[in-house]
C-alpha cells in the first residue's frame, strides 16, 4: 500500500504532433517539497493540469490519497470531487479577481473550499497574515504590487490547509525581495510538516527549498532524486578556484609543485590556479601544504545548473 | 447551492465595481427608455403631416378650403409658391403639398374634371402619409360641397357656372376642338344641374345641409377592458429599453467566465468540492439576479418618475423571472464562443444586436412593418417585451401571459443546457 499523497503513472498529453508530458511517472510523499524544475516548455504546468484533473490525459493516471481519510487505502484518480479538497494550487497566472480586496479574494476560495463561520475567520485571518497581507487586506488586489499579488495568489492556495499545496512558478515576474519573503513562506509551510508541489525554471530554487528534483525537460523526466543525491550523480565534480598574491616567476616550476603534491590537474594562468576535484578539501589542505601565498580560496560545488547541462546539454536558461 | 450563491454574488460584486460594464447594464436601458419615451409622447410627434399648400385660386371656395385643411388633426399646413412647395417636397422637407389650382372656385362638386383643380404632389417614400393626405383632401372638398347647400344662393351660382362651362365643352367638340375635354358627352349631367338649380330656387336646404351633416366616426383605443389605454409612451418603452441592459449583462458575463478560464481561477474550482454543475449554476445565477435588479429596478423608477402603471404584479413578475431565465441561457450559450474575453465580448454583440433590433430596442414592435414583426418571432427578447407589455398596458389575461413566458422558458432552459455542456467540454479539453 502506498504511502505517496499523490502518485503520477506513466502520464502522457499531446498536442497534435507535439508531446507535452511523454510518459512520466512519480510519487509525492507526505511533508516533503517536490520539485519538477525545468526550463519553459518542459511540461511543468501540463503536469499540473493533469493532477487537478482540468486536462484530461491521453493516457496513464493520477491517483491522489487524502492524508486525512480514515481509510488510507482509499483513493480517487479522476475528476472525483471529494479528494480535490485534500489539494491546493496557485497557478502560474495570477487567479485572483483584482476587482475584490485581498480579505474578499481569500474569503471567496475559503467558501469554495466549504469553509464557513469562525473556522473560515480563521483561517481566512491566518493566510493574510502568513504572507504579510494584513495591512492591505481592505484593498483591492488590482493596487497591489506584484509580489504582493503573488502572495495573494499564494494565500488562496493555502487558506483550507490543503494536504497538497501546488505552486507553479509561484515567483515568476517578482522582484527580488518579493521573491525572498515567497520563498520564506513556502520554507515555513515545509516547516510546518505541509507536502508540496512546486514547479519552477529558477535552478536556485529548487536547491533551497526542494527535498526531491524531477528534472524535466520535454515533456520527460530526465533525472529524480534527493538533490544532493542529483548533483553527485549528473552535476560532475567540484572547482576549486585560488588566487594567489604573488605570481611564481616560474610558471612550470609552479605547475610541476602541483603535480608533485598530487593536483596534477590544476591549471595555472597568472595568479590563478583552477582544478576539478571530487575531494575539494583534501585538495586544499594540499594546496596549503606547498606554502604559496593564497589570498582566495573558492570552491563552486556543482548545483541543479550543471546537473541540467550534463543530463541535456543545454542551460536551463537557454 | 452555497457554492453557486458565493459563486453568484462574488460575480456580482465585481460587476458592481466595473463602472463601464455598471453603465452598459444599468444607466443605458434608463437613457433608451426616456429618450424614445420623451421621443414617442411629445406632443410635436412625428406623426403630424407636414404639408405645404399652394393655392392659385384665390377665391372664397379656395381660401375656406384651405381653412378645413388647416383645422385638420394631423396635418401641418405651410403656405408656399408652387416652385417652394416642389423644392421642399424634394428636399425632404415637406411630405407632400396640395396645389389648388385657377377654376377650382367655379367648379366645385359636380363638374367634369373637378379633381384636376386639386392636385397633391407627394414624396415617394411616405406611402403611408399618401392614402391619409387624400383622405384629408377629399374630406374638405367634401365638406365644403356639404356647406354649400347652407347657402343656395352661392350653390345655385355655382352650379349656373359648371352648366355654362359643360356646354361650352360640348359646344367646342362640335365646333371641331381638337383639345380633349373629359366627360363631353354629359347631355344627362347638364340636365340633372338644370333641374337642381331649379329646384333649389324654393327647396329648404337649411334642413338638407344638416341631413347632410356626416358625424365623423368614433376612434376607440383597442384592449380588452374598454377604456384602459397606456398611460403614456414610457409604458410601451420602458419595457423595450431593458433590452439594452439585457445585452450588457450577457456581454459582461460571458465575458467574467471566460476570464476564470484565462486567468486560472476555473483551475481552483477543479481543486474545491465543487462541481462543474454548481460552478454553471452559480454563473447563471449571477446573470438572473443582475436582469433581475436591472429590469425590475428599471420600471420601478418608471412607476415612480414616468407614472407606469404596474397594475398586474404578479404577471409581471411571470414576466420577469421567464426573461431571467432567458437571459441566463444566453449568457451560457455565448461564454464559450470565444477563447478571450474580447472574442466573447465581439460574439455576444454580434448574437444579441439582431436579436435586440428585431425584439423591439430600436423600432418599437407596433411600428414594425409586417416582414420585421414575422421575423421578430424568433427574437426571445421580443417575447420578453410582449411578455411585460402584457402585464403593465395591454392587459394580458393569465392565459395569455403563458405563451410568450413559455417561449422564454423554453428558449433559456435550451440555451442553458447547451452552453453549459460546450463549457464543460471545453473545459475537459
Amino acid at each position: 500500500m502506498t504511502t505517496a499523497l499523490i502518485t503520477a503513472q506513466g502520464l502522457t498529453k499531446k498536442y497534435g504532433d507535439k508531446t507535452a508530458v511523454d510518459g512520466i511517472s512519480f510519487q509525492i510523499e507526505q511533508g516533503e517539497i517536490f520539485g519538477l524544475l525545468g526550463p519553459n516548455g518542459a511540461g511543468k504546468t501540463t503536469t499540473i493540469n493533469m493532477i487537478v484533473s482540468a486536462i484530461k490525459p491521453d493516457s496513464g493516471r493520477v491517483i491522489v490519497r487524502d492524508p486525512r481519510d480514515p481509510d488510507p487505502s482509499r483513493t480517487t484518480s479522476g475528476r472525483d470531487i471529494e479528494p480535490r479538497a485534500t489539494l491546493g494550487i496557485a497557478p502560474q497566472a495570477l487567479a485572483i479577481y483584482e476587482e475584490l480586496t485581498g480579505e474578499e479574494n481569500v474569503t471567496f476560495f475559503a467558501r469554495m473550499q466549504g469553509l464557513t463561520g469562525d473556522r473560515l475567520r480563521t483561517q481566512v485571518d491566518w493566510a493574510l497574515q502568513f504572507t504579510g497581507l494584513t495591512n492591505r487586506r481592505k484593498d483591492r488586489s488590482g493596487a497591489y504590487s506584484g509580489g504582493m499579488k503573488r502572495r495573494l495568489n499564494l494565500a488562496c492556495a493555502i487558506v483550507h490547509e490543503p494536504a497538497v499545496v501546488m505552486l507553479d512558478e509561484p515567483t515568476v515576474g517578482v522582484d527580488p525581495q518579493s521573491r525572498n519573503h515567497l520563498l520564506d513562506n513556502i520554507e515555513a509551510l515545509r516547516n510546518r510538516g505541509w507536502t508540496i508541489l512546486y514547479t519552477t525554471h529558477y535552478m536556485e530554487e529548487a536547491q533551497r527549498l526542494c527535498d526531491r528534483v524531477a528534472i524535466m525537460d520535454n515533456g520527460k523526466i530526465l533525472a529524480l532524486d534527493r538533490v544532493d543525491a542529483l548533483i553527485d550523480a549528473h552535476g560532475g565534480r567540484s572547482m576549486i578556484v585560488a588566487q594567489i598574491d604573488v605570481p611564481p616567476l616560474d610558471a612550470s616550476t609552479l605547475r610541476d609543485q602541483l603535480v608533485e603534491s598530487g593536483l596534477r590537474e590544476a591549471a595555472v594562468d597568472g595568479a590563478t590556479i583552477r582544478w576539478e576535484t571530487d575531494q575539494p578539501l583534501d585538495d586544499i589542505t594540499k594546496l596549503a601544504g606547498l606554502g604559496l601565498d593564497v589570498a582566495t580560496v573558492r570552491v563552486d560545488r556543482p548545483n541543479l545548473e550543471a546537473v541540467f547541462l550534463n543530463l541535456t546539454g543545454r542551460s536551463l536558461r537557454d | 447551492m452555497h457554492a453557486a450563491a458565493t459563486i453568484a454574488f462574488k460575480d456580482l460584486k465585481i460587476l458592481f465595481r466595473d463602472r463601464a460594464a455598471l453603465f452598459w447594464v444599468t444607466a443605458m436601458p434608463l437613457i433608451m427608455a426616456t429618450l424614445f419615451g420623451a421621443i414617442f409622447g411629445s406632443e410635436t410627434s412625428i406623426h403630424e403631416v407636414k404639408v405645404a399648400v399652394v393655392d392659385q385660386d384665390r377665391t372664397d371656395l379656395s381660401r375656406s378650403f384651405v381653412k378645413r385643411l388647416e383645422k385638420s388633426k394631423g396635418l401641418v399646413l405651410t403656405r408656399k409658391t408652387l416652385k417652394a412647395a416642389k423644392d421642399a417636397v424634394r428636399q425632404g422637407k415637406m411630405t407632400g403639398y396640395v396645389l389648388i389650382r385657377r377654376g377650382f372656385g367655379n367648379v366645385v362638386g359636380m363638374s367634369p374634371g373637378n379633381g384636376q383643380f386639386v392636385e397633391i404632389g407627394m414624396d415617394p417614400s411616405k406611402k403611408a402619409e399618401r392614402g391619409f393626405l387624400k383622405g384629408m383632401v377629399t374630406e374638405a372638398i367634401f365638406k365644403g360641397f356639404q356647406e354649400q347647400f347652407a347657402h343656395p344662393e352661392k350653390l345655385r351660382r355655382t352650379i349656373h357656372q359648371s352648366v355654362e362651362a359643360l356646354r361650352k365643352a360640348q359646344m367646342n367638340q362640335q365646333a371641331g376642338d381638337d383639345r380633349k375635354h373629359p366627360g363631353l358627352d354629359q347631355s344627362a349631367l347638364i340636365a340633372f344641374l338644370d333641374a337642381t338649380e331649379t329646384w333649389l330656387t324654393s327647396a329648404d336646404t337649411a334642413d338638407l345641409a344638416q341631413g347632410m351633416n356626416m358625424k365623423d366616426p368614433t376612434v376607440v383605443t383597442v384592449s380588452r377592458a374598454r377604456g384602459e389605454e397606456p398611460a403614456s409612451s414610457y409604458e410601451v418603452t420602458f419595457p423595450a429599453s431593458t433590452i439594452w441592459g439585457i445585452l450588457g449583462i450577457v456581454a459582461a458575463f460571458a465575458g467574467l467566465i471566460v476570464r476564470e478560464r484565462s486567468q486560472g481561477t476555473l483551475l481552483r474550482f477543479r481543486v474545491s468540492p465543487v462541481s462543474w454543475a454548481q460552478v454553471a449554476a452559480g454563473k447563471g445565477l449571477s446573470a438572473f439576479l443582475a436582469y433581475l435588479a436591472m429590469s425590475a429596478g428599471m420600471l420601478l423608477l418608471g412607476a415612480v418618475i414616468f407614472s407606469i402603471r404596474i397594475v398586474h404584479p404578479f404577471r409581471l413578475a411571470m414576466a420577469l423571472v421567464s426573461s431571467g431565465v432567458c437571459v441566463t441561457g444566453l449568457v451560457l450559450l455565448v461564454a464559450p464562443m470565444g477563447k478571450t474575453e474580447r472574442a466573447v465580448s465581439g460574439a455576444s454583440w454580434g448574437v444579441m444586436m439582431p436579436f435586440a433590433i428585431f425584439g423591439g430596442a430600436t423600432i418599437p414592435l407596433s411600428m414594425m412593418p409586417s416582414w420585421m414583426r414575422m421575423a421578430s418571432n424568433f427574437s426571445p427578447l421580443k417575447w420578453s417585451v410582449l411578455a411585460m407589455e402584457g402585464a403593465i398596458w395591454r392587459n394580458f389575461s393569465l392565459f395569455e401571459m403563458l405563451v410568450p413566458c413559455a417561449v422564454l422558458l423554453v428558449f433559456g432552459l435550451a440555451c442553458a443546457v447547451t452552453g453549459s455542456f460546450v463549457l464543460s467540454r471545453q473545459d475537459a479539453a
